[in-house]
């Protein structure tokens, strides 16, 4: 199913997620665990983490500065080893590549494992839209394709859900008896899914490492159905964002502890599959063809941006949501797309146009606790205040492109807000430039202070300070400012020295 | 010892006595402090909502007041973690594209302190000579914290305060949930946040919880003034500052 | 212009270039910051390692002792229905006509499905005999898999400071026997055993140098498979395996 994009829709949808009492259960028990797992990190082996992160970020640096050379070179070796390689500009192309391959080869079955990149492409509506059944077969995507949902969370997709939600979900939609056992809904969803993967034409697979001096792709996992997605549909089909490149085999060390270190607080994950080429004899176990789709979808984009590309150094581990109070509390639904949290916040904004998501990188307080977490020590804050910047003070044509389309609803209320928020900092610049002139705003303040005097809840207040009003005490402006109490102080204090 | 302060527009029109306490403690410690009348504010506001030309306005207005200041005083201090950051870390960046004010901005830099990282890191003091009693926590401000990376001076400091009980609370570096504007635009999920603070604080037992930045402070007291609660909130300076009788 | 030409012409102009660049700067060279485990604890950790996973590791003199270790896994099904790797190492150990003398089930290999001569008489065959046509052998051989309870594969290497083990696809059917059944068991010759990932990736890297390139599939394996997707709450055996043993020998070859 094609869900809409939501992002536009953030202030409203925050607010939602946080009244909701279902979601507002399953985030207060998730980030029991997180905080959990960030202690356990933290008391660790610190040295080796520091370690890690710095020579991840050494390799993602020159990798990226060198893209073109590193993604050319890991083509030539997929293709050399029998391996087909699609270029893909945009989510339409990749999908059209897709869709025709699995007609031409008579797919009626596919078979997904977890793939953000898939999610961003929104490959299972295009499959579906052609005849093709697209079945999910992480645990956590299972769920959120039952439930007609987006993920959630870049890693645990049902984060959102309590245990009693997906019982709840999987007798309703499975025909079944309900049973609140986590052991019980698990093997069941095993069993349903097995047989899919029996009769499967093709297995798509996002990528999470690519190594350009060998052509191979490296896809992590705990639960085992990427390794079936690999082996036994005829088909293998890998969706790849550019960015994933890894130079050399042995890079991949690093990033191979960062992931499931940073994501889970695991030293490694069950299985690891390193894939490369086509087998040599039919004989052998594994797919008949091997297509890997290189996408740009917007990340061309991304890495023109000096003070942006670094959102590519992103290892989609998930650690960031996991620190985010924001996330926390909200979810990842409310993010409105398919990257939530911080490292969403970012991201989307770049991907489907700053217009169509201008919320996201002011729903922050620019904490750092994301910046603390992530494993490639991205710089998030400054991201997100740069990304104010271009959407305040307006350079459109920056990161315009044919994503950048007007939402649907015209917000003409968005749009006189923003003059006004323009006009006030104006005012306030011409202010504090000028020491006569704070002065005079500070009496003028007082002034109306006394007047109006202390207001408290819903009442004559305008309408952002009513809600300030509704969950908290209006401060007030002291009596006398510092400055002008200064003389006194000074007075005082240099007598009490003396004394 | 002579110091300049930049007691911060926060503090200046909202909570003076702030402000006062910072010059009484720093005098009780031996330095000087001299305060320019002129100065306003550090341009955070705008900078955090996207409006860099603003903010370099007041920011460039601001340099000039304390560049200045340094050439008659040691340090610059600020009794907030966020502001000092914003001179220190921001305004070279800030002023990128403006060789001369990038130069005087990385210049003074190195001169300023937030308040409890100069007393313990300049002035190399860590007893606070005072006394207080009861049980008191600490909260630290995210940009204190993760931008100036100070968290051992303001608990140092707090711990030698005699016949205080000085208890750490759970998710002690955990945002309040204020963010500046952040709060005015996202009312909700700004006390939604601090509730987690307030919730903390309480599992803590103390009777006050102190924090280096009185926007931290006036989030939490908000919320503690809502429900009710007896716990009392205090920038470090005035619980260092004020002996009780 | 191509997809191709395209992309990489958008990636050069992104990044400031106006042509294809020579030599990308030099990458850091790769060195191992991890320390190296002493020889003598190599297989100790490798056992620790496996079993804080939730891996079962077994510590075995000789070859009648893999046998008693297996009849034990054996008795644990009524009708046990087995899948053995075809490999060198697994022939070695003569575990297929052993097998082919207990209640077991043997699963044919793939080889043997071909109709090529089994490898041993005794072999009791688990579904209908199949076509030679390379496509429906596959998928016989892949629906008699999902009826086995046990798959025994050996390793060819292991990884002491996570208890991995290595696994190179090929013409043994080792992908599929080590991830179906709900039982995997594997044989592993102690000195197989590296300390450290990065040593790993190194010899498989020189393995494969001078113009070979890595197997189609080479799978890293640590503990069994299992998922936290519900609520973060940790269940092993999901799609994959749901036991993992390992059998370290030296009686293996």
């Amino acid at each position: 199913m094609l869900h809409a994009i939501e992002s536009e829709n953030f202030v409203e949808n925050q607010r939602g997620a946080l009244e909701n009492p279902h979601l507002q259960r399953a985030m207060t028990k998730a980030t029991e665990k997180f905080v959990a797992a960030r202690v356990k990190l933290e008391a660790g082996d610190s040295a080796q983490w520091n370690r890690l992160r710095n020579r991840a970020r050494e390799i993602k640096e020159l990798t990226i500065a060198n893209l073109d050379h590193y993604l050319d070179e890991f083509a030539a070796n997929v293709e050399r080893l029998g391996g087909h390689v699609f270029w893909a500009a945009d989510a339409e192309a990749a999908n059209r590549y897709i869709t025709h391959l699995a007609r031409q080869r008579g797919v009626r079955l596919a078979v997904k494992a977890k793939s953000m990149m898939g999610e961003e492409i929104g490959v299972n509506h295009a499959l579906a839209a052609s005849g093709v059944e697209p079945v999910e077969t992480d645990l956590g995507e299972y769920i959120v394709q039952l439930a007609g949902e987006r993920p959630s969370h870049i890693n645990m997709p049902a984060v959102h859900k309590t245990r009693g939600d997906i019982a709840e979900l999987f007798a309703e939609k499975l025909h079944v008896g309900r049973t609140d056992k986590v052991e019980d809904l698990t093997s069941l969803a095993r069993r349903l899914l097995r047989e899919r993967f029996a009769s499967a034409g093709m297995g798509i697979t996002g990528v999470n490492f690519a190594v350009a001096e060998t052509g191979t792709i490296v896809l992590i996992e705990n639960e085992g159905n990427i390794r079936l997605t690999t082996s036994l549909p005829r088909v293998h089909v890998a969706l790849m964002g550019i960015e994933k490149i890894v130079p050399r085999l042995e890079d991949l060390e690093v990033f191979l502890k960062l992931l499931p270190l940073s994501a889970s607080g695991q030293k490694l994950t069950a299985a690891v599959s390193f894939l490369t080429g086509v087998k040599d004899a039919a004989s052998e176990e594994g797919p008949e063809e091997f297509h890997v789709v290189i996408i740009d979808n917007g990340r061309v984009e991304i890495l023109a941006n000096p003070h942006l590309r670094e959102s590519l150094f992103c290892i989609r581990c998930g650690a960031c949501l996991n620190a985010c109070p924001v996330y926390q509390k909200i979810g990842g639904h409310a993010y409105g797309w398919v990257y939530p949290g911080p490292i969403g916040a970012v991201l989307t904004p770049q991907l489907i146009g700053r217009k169509r998501a201008p919320d996201l990188p002011f729903a922050s307080t620019l904490c750092g606790a994301c910046k603390d977490a992530c494993p490639l020590k991205i710089n998030i804050p400054e991201m997100l205040l740069h990304l104010r910047h271009e959407i305040k003070e307006g350079s459109d044509g920056v990161g315009a492109s044919r994503k950048e389309e007007r939402p649907r609803r015209t917000r003409l209320i968005r749009q006189l807000v923003n003059l006004a928020e323009r006009a006030a900092f104006k005012l306030w610049a011409a202010v504090m430039q000028d020491a006569g002139r704070y002065r005079r705003a500070g009496r003028i303040a007082r002034i109306v202070q006394r007047v109006f005097g202390q207001r408290n809840a819903a009442g004559d207040s305008t309408l952002p300070i009513k809600r300030w009003t509704r969950t908290r005490q209006l401060p007030q402006l002291a009596p006398g400012s510092f400055t002008s109490r200064w003389p006194e102080i000074s007075r005082r204090t240099k007598r009490e020295t003396n004394d | 010892m002579r110091v300049s302060l930049f007691v911060t527009c926060l503090v200046d029109q909202m909570f003076p006595q702030v402000g006062e306490a910072t010059v009484e403690l720093l005098t009780r410690l031996g330095v000087e402090v001299t305060f320019n009348p002129e100065q306003t504010c550090c341009g955070q506001p705008a900078f955090n909502n996207g409006h860099r030309r603003e903010a370099r306005e007041v920011g460039a207005y601001t340099l000039r007041v304390f560049e200045r200041e340094l050439m008659s005083s040691d340090y610059i201090v600020v009794p907030s973690g966020s502001c000092a950051t914003m001179i220190k870390n921001l305004y070279p960046k800030l002023f990128g594209e403006d060789a001369v004010k990038e130069a005087t901005a990385k210049r003074i830099a190195p001169r300023v302190f937030e308040l409890s990282q100069f007393i313990v890191d300049v002035l190399g003091i860590e007893d606070a000579d005072t006394s207080r009693s009861g049980c008191v926590t600490y909260h630290d401000s995210c940009h204190l914290k993760r931008e100036l990376d100070v968290s051992s001076a303001p608990r140092k400091l707090l711990s030698s305060v005699r016949g205080v009980e000085f208890v750490e609370m759970d998710r002690a570096d955990v945002c309040c949930g204020f963010g500046g504007t952040f709060s005015v635009t996202f009312p909700e999920l700004s006390t939604a946040i601090a509730q987690e603070k307030i919730a903390s604080i309480e599992r803590s037992r103390a009777e006050t919880v102190v924090a280096c930045d009185s926007s931290c402070l006036m989030q939490i007291n908000g919320l503690l003034q809502q429900r009710g609660s007896n716990v009392r909130c205090m920038h470090l300076a005035e619980f260092l500052a004020a002996r009780e009788s | 212009m191509d997809g191709r030409e395209i992309m990489l012409g958008g990636i050069r102009a992104a990044l400031g270039r106006a042509s294809a660049s020579g030599a990308p700067e030099a990458l850091p060279p790769v060195s191992c910051e991890e320390s190296a485990i002493p020889p003598e604890d190599i297989v100790n950790r490798f056992c620790e390692e496996l079993e804080h996973v939730g891996g079962c590791a077994a510590r075995l003199e000789s070859g009648d002792e893999v046998k008693e270790y297996l009849e034990k896994l054996l008795r644990q099904e009524d009708n046990p229905v087995v899948a053995v790797a075809d490999d060198a190492i697994i022939r070695s150990t003569g575990l297929h006509a052993w097998l082919g003398d207990t209640d077991a089930c043997l699963i044919p290999t793939l080889r043997e499905f071909a109709s090529l001569p089994p490898l041993n008489s005794k072999t009791k065959l688990v579904g209908d005999g199949a076509s030679l046509d390379g496509r429906p052998l596959m998928d016989e051989y892949k629906s008699a898999l999902l009826k086995a309870h046990i798959g025994i594969t050996s390793a060819e290497y292991g990884i002491a400071e996570t208890g991995t083990l290595v696994l190179h696809s090929g013409h043994s059917q080792t992908r599929l026997i080590s991830l179906l059944p709900p039982i995997h068991v594997c044989l592993l010759h102690p000195s197989r055993i590296t300390g450290r990932m990065c040593d790993l990736l190194a010899s498989v890297r020189a393995a494969f140098a001078q113009g070979r390139t890595l197997p189609q599939s080479m799978t890293f394996i640590t503990g069994p498979s299992c998922t936290a997707d519900i609520e973060q709450t940790l269940v092993k055996g999901m799609h994959g395996p749901r036991e993992l043993h390992v059998l370290l020998s030296s009686s293996i070859h």
